[in-house]
């Protein structure tokens, strides 16, 4: 693998990568270090990832990589339970009080079971398809679409108190 | 109904807004990642050391020790190892596991594995013996300077020094020489004998049963030079006899053994009309 193509990787699913690390364990910081880590093992190891099998392998990778350090992280009880968000362009007029929705959405998906959230977050956030996400996380559509609709009840129930 | 059309609204209402939540930034951008990554490339790709832990897991242990116990089972079955010692002066009949004999001359011993027997049959053997081989595998007689190897028959083998004569008496009898790997077979009637450079000289026409003789009480000697003719009677007898180093003339006789040395002696040394002393100790000294 030439440093052409490892830039073109890098650029096309550094962010895809690095948000999935973090809706899975929540902290932005350790999941773009584990990111970083992903990319290096694959030049280190110098595997021969065409472009389209890359994306399935770089998730597998980064997958594999958070089971080993996530489990040390656990240990030292660094990583937060509560997802960090920011606001971005939000319509003033509205009357609600954002950053108590804020406080709420950010403490709900922090209850998520981890695959619920991610599936969730994959679903809203990167706006991918369900057959997409099911691809890139190697499990089935309809695994895909229970996780949604358990995370949907729960919000509902959670949000609209 | 309208309440829960209402709470339905609210919640796509809030889910809307909750799409404007985006992850925080990381203190590391995706241009300091990339930066970083570069500095990497730069490195030759270091070879990664392959890494074991020295914590055995149990089942490591128990195959280790299981390994263990089967290698020294093992090694037992295949080094056990049963000798039969003939000491001067006797003649001892040994017995091999499969119901093989060997007949043992004055100062010999043989050596095998009992244990091994079914998989190799292999004896050592020092000094002189007659081999009854039962039928079956390969059978090996090994010694300092030869080996010889047979299916099943009899046959006679003098191995001391640098000696080793094979007489073949039944059967087929391959002899290889130790020194210089080469090998001859031999059929009933014949022997072969390892000369002094180390190679093997075939006699094939001999009467086998006259090297068979000693099992009877009898002395066979054919051309036979005098100091391995007295070396043969020492340890017949059991007694030592010295000076003998020089006495080379060939003599050739064939006598039952006497009740004493001294009538043997008489009848060997008469020939040449050679004087001896018997010393206080037991020993002859040749004059």
């Amino acid at each position: 693998m030439d440093r052409a193509d490892f830039k073109l990787l890098f650029d096309t699913y550094f962010d895809a990568i690095k948000n999935y690390v973090f809706y899975r364990i929540g902290d932005i910081d350790i999941a773009t270090d584990i990111t970083q880590d992903v990319f290096v093992r694959v030049w280190e190891k110098q595997m021969n990832l065409d472009m389209n099998t890359a994306k399935y392998l770089l998730y597998k990778i980064a997958k594999d990589m958070l089971v080993s350090k996530y489990r040390r992280l656990e240990v030292e009880n660094k990583y937060s339970s509560r997802m960090q968000f920011e606001m971005t362009e939000v319509v003033e007029t509205h009357d609600l009080d954002y950053k108590q929705l804020k406080l709420k959405y950010e403490t709900a998906l922090g209850m998520l079971p981890e695959k619920q959230r991610t599936v969730f977050l994959m679903s809203r956030n990167e706006e991918l398809k369900y057959a997409e996400i099911a691809e890139r996380l190697d499990i089935s559509v309809k695994t895909v679409e229970k996780r949604m609709s358990a995370v949907l009840a729960y919000l509902r129930k959670v949000l609209t108190v | 109904m309208k309440n829960v059309n209402n709470n339905n609204k609210d919640f796509d209402d809030l889910l809307a807004i909750t799409d404007q939540f985006k992850p925080v930034k990381a203190k590391k951008s995706k241009d300091e990642v990339w930066a970083e990554l570069e500095l990497m490339m730069e490195k030759p790709i270091k070879k990664e050391a392959f890494i074991r832990s020295l914590q055995l897991r149990q089942w490591q242990v128990a195959a280790s020790i299981a390994l263990l116990i089967s290698f020294s089972t093992l090694a037992v079955f295949r080094f056990y190892t049963k000798s039969v010692v003939c000491l001067a002066g006797n003649q001892t009949m040994a017995y091999l596991p499969d119901g093989s004999s060997v007949q043992l001359n004055a100062k010999s011993s043989l050596s095998f594995h009992p244990l091994w027997w079914k998989i190799n049959r292999e004896v050592t053997l020092d000094g002189e013996g007659f081999f009854q081989v039962k039928k079956g595998e390969k059978f090996t007689v090994v010694s300092e300077n030869g080996s010889t190897s047979v299916l099943g028959t009899s046959f006679n083998i003098f191995a001391r020094d640098a000696d080793y004569e094979v007489t073949c008496l039944t059967g087929k009898v391959r002899v290889v020489s130790l020194v210089h790997n080469q090998e001859v077979i031999i059929t009933p009637n014949q022997m072969v004998s390892l000369n002094k450079e180390g190679n093997l000289n075939a006699n094939l026409n001999v009467n086998a049963k006259l090297a068979t003789n000693w099992t009877m009480g009898k002395f066979v000697f054919t051309q036979k030079p005098l100091n391995k003719v007295l070396a043969e009677i020492a340890r017949r007898y059991g007694v030592e006899i010295q000076n003998t180093e020089n006495l080379d003339q060939l003599y050739t006789g064939n006598f039952t053994k006497q009740k004493d040395i001294e009538s043997t002696l008489a009848i060997v040394c008469k020939t040449f009309d050679i004087e001896y002393k018997k010393l206080p100790s037991g020993a002859f000294i040749m004059q």
